[in-house]
């Protein structure tokens, strides 16, 4: 079933792409950082010099993600307590929890949050599924790499480029969705219509857009395990279920959590989908809290309470990621 | 509990420092200046503007009919013009953004009477009134009352003129003429019952009998809405005649209404009847105007500016009439689009110069015949022959017989009409889209209610 090579087995270890082989001295007669053939370096790879020269280093870098991502975080937060709208206008003013009192006494931000909650669920579910389907039936496949460069193209398609590909595809007598399923004799439901279908419209063309992603982190780590276990098995007389439910998945731990943190955090990118796909209709049924919070601040310019449903879906997906984060780093500390 | 600060001490912590973001300088821009207003003070003007500005206009015929004419006016005036051509949802967007951060972003932008209470009450744009005395500014020869009326009406607020006119828009009925004969129906429809006939006698005979605007938004489905709304006794606001002005003082939603309910459930009709193209709940103006000029519905109620790309597609098949009337009258959608000055602007003398210049009558006209729109704000330029031979008589003929019914609260002129308006927007949508006219309107209702007690407050 599997053609891995034992070679890549640190990758898949590490879950993370990082190979422990790499920290290794290097060879004698290699060039070191002082420059003489065959001499150690002062400060060997992984001492404390070379901390300290990475360091030095990535501070810049660390500085702007601190000032990009945590202000921006702050500042977000900041403008949740406040009462700044422009529609209304009046002398700013600090006005604690009130914003999110209101939220959750809105039926538009329940109805919004339980959309929410079902797009960082049920697509990425399908996303992490199909990623492994795909891949597990693609790496016992030698020729694959034509086939493994088409699957990947949606993951490079811009979300408003894809979102409007699928409007014209569902549009009824344009598209040609629905002239294909009626020669196959199945209903054609006009997509965009109707609130179940168009639910169903989005989420199809979420996961297409990102299930090269999961395909990609899961297919790499399927290559990287080790042979043993599996032949161990086969000799055993194990079925290919078998080794699927006792070996492959036990195995792929890291990889899926790795998966399911990074489609959870494609789930967020789901704005311009809808944008162009469905404008959170009919009604608000296509509507999640990110798309309500675009349209409080965007077109009711109601500027705090945007940024407190922005702040709510933030904590939304913090949440099960810093969970899955723990969980992913209890794991490789425990290899 | 409220606890005042100081925006200044605000600012001064968090903005600051965040405002390097792009994103958050923006945002940090709109905080700084939100709550401002104020009358303007009386305008020194130097004579001879230069310099540069910005303007946003609308990538409506008349933005884009322009756009070819901006380097005649740079050449003539010295005044560098950055000319963004942006949608009409972006342009929304960023010209709020841009006026309440007031920081000079923009100088001239678009907007229409959707937009103006809420940018008139904060304070964003400056009224013009001042400038126009100013002749080295506006020209030896401006001339206001050559404005249509209703447009020139419809730029001013408590007395004051905040814009010049740039396009009028309405609506009317584009028909098949070979179709509708072929039913032996001799003439348009001109009332909704009489369309809502029509459509059952022409549908899928061979085409869907009608295409309407279904998608969510004020200038979307709500702008067409409204001509069904309002003709069938449909109100927003208590105290208000359909398609009226509101009462002075606190205002309170009268959507659910019998009259009102009457007017979501016959626009539902036209699509749960199937006399509407399968899929076009989700459609605006593009998908609209687009099936009928590739000849994929029999009829299509929308805008005016539309005419004569209709005209040039169908030829003499192509019908225009006035927009559907109601028991409660006829009200085929008004919508003055304008330049407003932005208060924040650097170069306000270079601002008005430019307004004046392409609301002048021979830039009209030329932009007109550039954009190929007919909805001209001059009443020079409309009477023209030179101008109105471009376009069919029957085009120009409806056009004008439309003109005695326009009233400025198509969109209604509150500002919290463009919060309501949408509220409204998402129950046509859902209704037509096969939810419950019923608890849709109550639904809108509810929410308006709620909107008003809390901005009102």
């Amino acid at each position: 079933m599997r053609t891995g090579k034992p070679a890549g087995v640190a990758v898949a270890r590490s879950g993370m792409g990082v190979d422990a082989g790499s920290a290794s001295a290097p060879p004698p007669g290699s060039l070191t950082p002082g420059g003489a053939p065959g001499r150690r370096s002062r400060s060997a790879p992984g001492s404390r010099g070379d901390s300290l020269v990475y360091g030095v280093l990535l501070t810049p870098y660390g500085i702007a993600m601190i000032v990009l991502a945590v202000a921006a975080l702050v500042f977000g937060v900041a403008l949740s307590v406040l009462n700044i709208d422009l529609l209304a206008p009046a002398p700013t003013a600090f006005v604690g929890i009130d914003n999110f009192k209101a939220a959750f006494s809105d039926p538009t931000f329940i109805s919004s949050l339980e959309r929410s909650i079902y797009f960082f669920i049920v697509p990425v579910l399908i996303q992490v599924g199909l990623g492994l389907l795909l891949a597990l039936v693609l790496q016992s496949w030698r020729r694959s790499s034509a086939v493994q460069a088409l699957l990947l193209i949606p993951m490079f398609v811009p979300p408003v480029v894809s979102g409007l590909f699928w409007k014209l595809i569902m549009t009824p007598n344009l598209g040609g969705l629905d002239a294909l399923l009626g020669v196959l004799g199945l209903p054609q439901p006009s997509w965009l219509d109707r609130s179940t279908s168009a639910l169903a419209a989005v989420t199809i063309a979420d996961v297409w857009e990102w299930y090269p992603f999961a395909f990609v982190v899961l297919f790499a780590a399927l290559r990287g395990l080790p042979e043993e276990p599996f032949e161990a098995a086969r000799v055993d007389g194990a079925t290919e279920w078998q080794i699927l439910r006792k070996i492959t998945l036990p195995l792929m731990r890291i990889p899926l959590t790795t998966a399911f943190l990074l489609e959870l955090v494609n789930a967020l990118f789901l704005l311009p989908l809808i944008y162009t796909m469905t404008g959170g209709g009919p009604g608000q049924s296509t509507e999640p809290l990110d798309y309500y919070g675009f349209i409080q601040g965007f077109q009711y310019f109601n500027i705090s309470y945007a940024a407190t449903l922005l702040v709510v879906v933030m904590a939304i997906v913090l949440i099960p990621a810093f969970v899955l984060a723990r969980r992913l780093r209890r794991e490789v500390v425990a290899r | 509990m409220e606890k005042p600060i100081s925006r200044r001490r605000f600012l001064g912590t968090a903005s600051k420092a965040i405002a390097t973001a792009s994103a958050g300088g923006a945002v940090a821009g709109v905080v700084s200046a939100c709550g401002g207003s104020g009358k303007a003070a009386k305008p020194k003007t130097s004579g001879k503007p230069k310099g540069s500005i910005t303007v946003f206009a609308d990538a409506n015929p008349q933005g884009q009919g322009l756009q070819s004419l901006i380097p005649e006016f740079q050449s003539q005036t010295g005044i560098k013009v950055n000319y963004q051509v942006l949608s009409e949802l972006d342009i929304t967007q960023k010209a709020t953004v841009a006026l309440a951060a007031g920081n000079g972003t923009v100088d001239v932008t678009w907007g229409g009477l959707s937009e103006k209470p809420a940018w008139v009450k904060a304070g964003w744009v400056e009224p013009i009134d001042d400038y126009l005395t100013a002749r080295n500014l506006v020209g030896p020869d401006l001339n206001t009352s050559d404005f249509i009326p209703a447009c020139w009406k419809a730029t001013e607020d408590g007395g004051q003129h905040y814009g010049m006119p740039t396009l009028l828009d309405t609506n009317l009925l584009m028909y098949r003429k070979d179709i509708l004969s072929k039913h032996s129906l001799s003439s348009p429809p001109a009332t909704i019952d009489d369309l809502m006939s029509a459509c059952e006698k022409v549908n899928k005979s061979p085409l869907p009998a009608i295409a309407l605007r279904g998608a969510r938004g004020v200038h979307s489905n709500i702008w067409i809405f409204n001509i069904f709304y309002y003709g069938l006794g449909g109100t927003y606001y208590t105290g208000q005649r359909p398609g009226g002005a509101v009462p002075s003082g606190r205002l309170s939603a009268d959507m659910k209404t019998a009259a009102g309910l009457k007017g979501l459930q016959t626009y539902t009709d036209f699509f749960k009847n199937g006399y509407t193209p399968s899929g076009s709940a989700s459609w605006d103006y593009p998908e609209t105007s687009g099936a009928f000029k590739s000849g994929k519905v029999a009829m299509l109620v929308d805008d005016v500016a539309f005419g004569l790309e209709m005209s040039d597609a169908l030829g003499s098949k192509v019908g225009f009439a006035l927009a559907p009337k109601g028991p409660s009258g006829l009200f085929p959608g008004f919508d003055t689009q304008m330049w407003f000055l932005a208060k924040g602007s650097s170069n306000k003398e270079a601002a008005i110069k430019f307004m004046a210049w392409s609301t002048s009558p021979a830039v009209q006209a030329r932009a007109g015949r550039q954009g190929k729109y007919l909805g001209v704000t001059r009443q020079s330029t409309l009477k023209a022959h030179s101008f109105h031979k471009l376009f069919a008589p029957d085009l120009v003929s409806a056009y004008t017989r439309s003109l005695p019914h326009l009233d400025i609260n198509h969109f209604v002129q509150t500002p919290s009409f463009n919060v309501i308006g949408d509220y409204m927007s998402v129950a046509v949508n859902q209704s037509i889209s096969g939810g419950n006219p019923t608890s849709a309107l109550a639904q809108a209702q509810q929410q308006a209610v709620s909107y008003l007690a809390s901005h009102q407050a």
